[in-house]
């Protein structure tokens, strides 16, 4: 089995029923895990930045650091594995806490999960499940043979 | 004695700061620092001017000929890169071991730290279009104090920070109910203790409480700590339990959006500079 770690503002996608794709330490950063259930081809992302509308130059340098960015290239390699049907697509997401802040001025943690969302309503795809904000750490795993998702949050693992 | 102090006393053996850190320190404080001045501190020290040698020749910098001699080095880098490199080195000798009680791997603390002082240069270059030592080195040792503390307190800590009902409030305030006082006060202790200037120990010692009449470089530090924790360093399995002032931020005079361009760039460079200490 190989186990595929996924960085930030990185991703990874995979073909191989016996991967496992895993991302640590979510904190504000959002991890977005799709799969597609009748091809068994699945990928994870782990974006750090709602938009890359704040520098498009690095936006094409780096695109997984950015929601817009990052979810379009995910697609596109899900894409060139097969899976482009975009309605079939399992979307389950995780991360997006907070930093303790009553102002909410650094709310970076909410404003990730909100692009996805709309990003995931614009172009069609249905979240399944998410974990999403308060001030947790979190790691998200997927098991590339049934496509099921893992949160674990201070030693405690739940399916998502 | 102070509570903080007998921590420092008890603790057997300080993890002494190298001196090519130091004196780098001292030279690089001077904004007008000459490569001649910065290459003759590092010159004594063959681990940092390896480092130096092998990151001005990497594909970033290397846009012509091998460079081999220090001197040229030093000027294809810049002395705010090579004050980077050689004062993350020294705290990585620092750094043995894991922090307890937050969950956070010796590795990861360094990261964060690193993350930490690279964010405050950054804010600092966007609001006054320059940067200095100073703001880097707090920048990475805004929470050394906590090494001391998770060394000679780790089964407090461990206990403290595993308890099933954590109360929601910042990791600060859990120490400071618990011990009468923080890793900042720790931190801000050892620093003194290496005769570091007083400026970075009382920025040390305030970086969780910005106010108004705090010199601006509290400010700055507060909110590079944010942008450290939104690009994913220094998150334990205890979360990110931080509280953050807005207000710091509007007295830095940057808007969410610039902040965010700030993190942005913050990241592309700490990836540079973990790219140095992996090769």
């Amino acid at each position: 089995m190989a186990r595929l770690v996924v960085g930030v503002a990185e991703m990874a996608v995979s073909a191989n029923q016996t991967d496992e794709i895993i991302t640590h330490a979510l904190g504000s950063c959002v991890g977005l895990a799709m799969y597609d259930p009748k091809l068994h081809v699945g990928g994870v992302l782990h974006y750090m930045l709602p938009t890359s509308a704040i520098d498009r130059g690095k936006a094409s340098n780096k695109p997984c650091m950015f929601a817009d960015t990052g979810v379009q290239l995910l697609l596109d390699e899900l894409g060139r594995l097969g899976a482009a049907e975009k309605a079939r697509l399992i979307a389950k997401v995780a991360g997006g806490a907070q930093i303790m802040d009553e102002e909410g001025v650094f709310n970076v943690g909410r404003r990730n999960h909100v692009a996805l969302r709309q990003i995931c309503s614009r172009t069609g795809i249905l979240i399944y499940a998410e974990d999403v904000g308060g001030t947790k750490a979190r790691t998200m795993s997927m098991e590339m043979a049934s496509g099921m998702v893992w949160v674990s949050s201070n030693g405690n693992k739940v399916q998502l | 004695m102070t509570a903080v102090e007998e921590l420092l006393r008890s603790a057997e053996k300080l993890p002494p700061l190298p001196e090519t850190a130091v004196k780098l320190g001292e030279v690089a404080q001077d904004r007008y620092a000459t490569t001649e001045e910065i290459e003759a501190v590092i010159k004594y020290d063959q681990v940092v001017t390896a480092s130096v040698l092998r990151v001005a020749n990497s594909s970033f910098y290397a846009t012509a000929r091998p460079v081999g001699r220090l001197r040229e080095a030093v000027l294809r880098l810049g002395s705010t890169m090579l004050f980077r490199i050689a004062m993350s080195r020294a705290l990585r000798a620092i750094v043995s071991t894991d922090i307890r009680g937050y969950g956070i791997a010796a590795g990861e603390f360094w990261r964060h730290s690193v993350a930490t002082g690279i964010g405050a240069q950054t804010i600092q270059q966007r609001i006054s279009g320059e940067t200095d030592a100073t703001t880097f080195t707090v920048g990475l040792l805004h929470d050394v104090g906590k090494v001391v503390m998770s060394q000679h307190l780790a089964e407090r800590y461990d206990e403290l920070f595993t308890h099933a009902g954590l109360p929601s409030m910042p990791f600060f305030k859990i120490e400071q109910e618990e011990f009468g006082f923080d890793h900042a006060e720790v931190g801000s202790a050892l620093a003194e203790h290496w005769r570091l200037p007083a400026e970075i120990a009382v920025a040390i010692r305030e970086h969780h409480s910005p106010r108004a009449e705090t010199p601006p470089l509290v400010d700055i530090v507060h909110v590079g700590d944010v942008l450290s924790l939104w690009m994913g360093t220094g998150i334990g399995t205890r979360g990110i339990q931080l509280s953050a002032s807005g207000d710091a931020l509007d007295r830095c005079g940057l808007s969410s959006e610039e902040l965010e361009s700030c993190a942005c760039e913050a990241f592309l460079e700490l990836k540079r500079v973990e790219g140095i200490f992996e090769a």
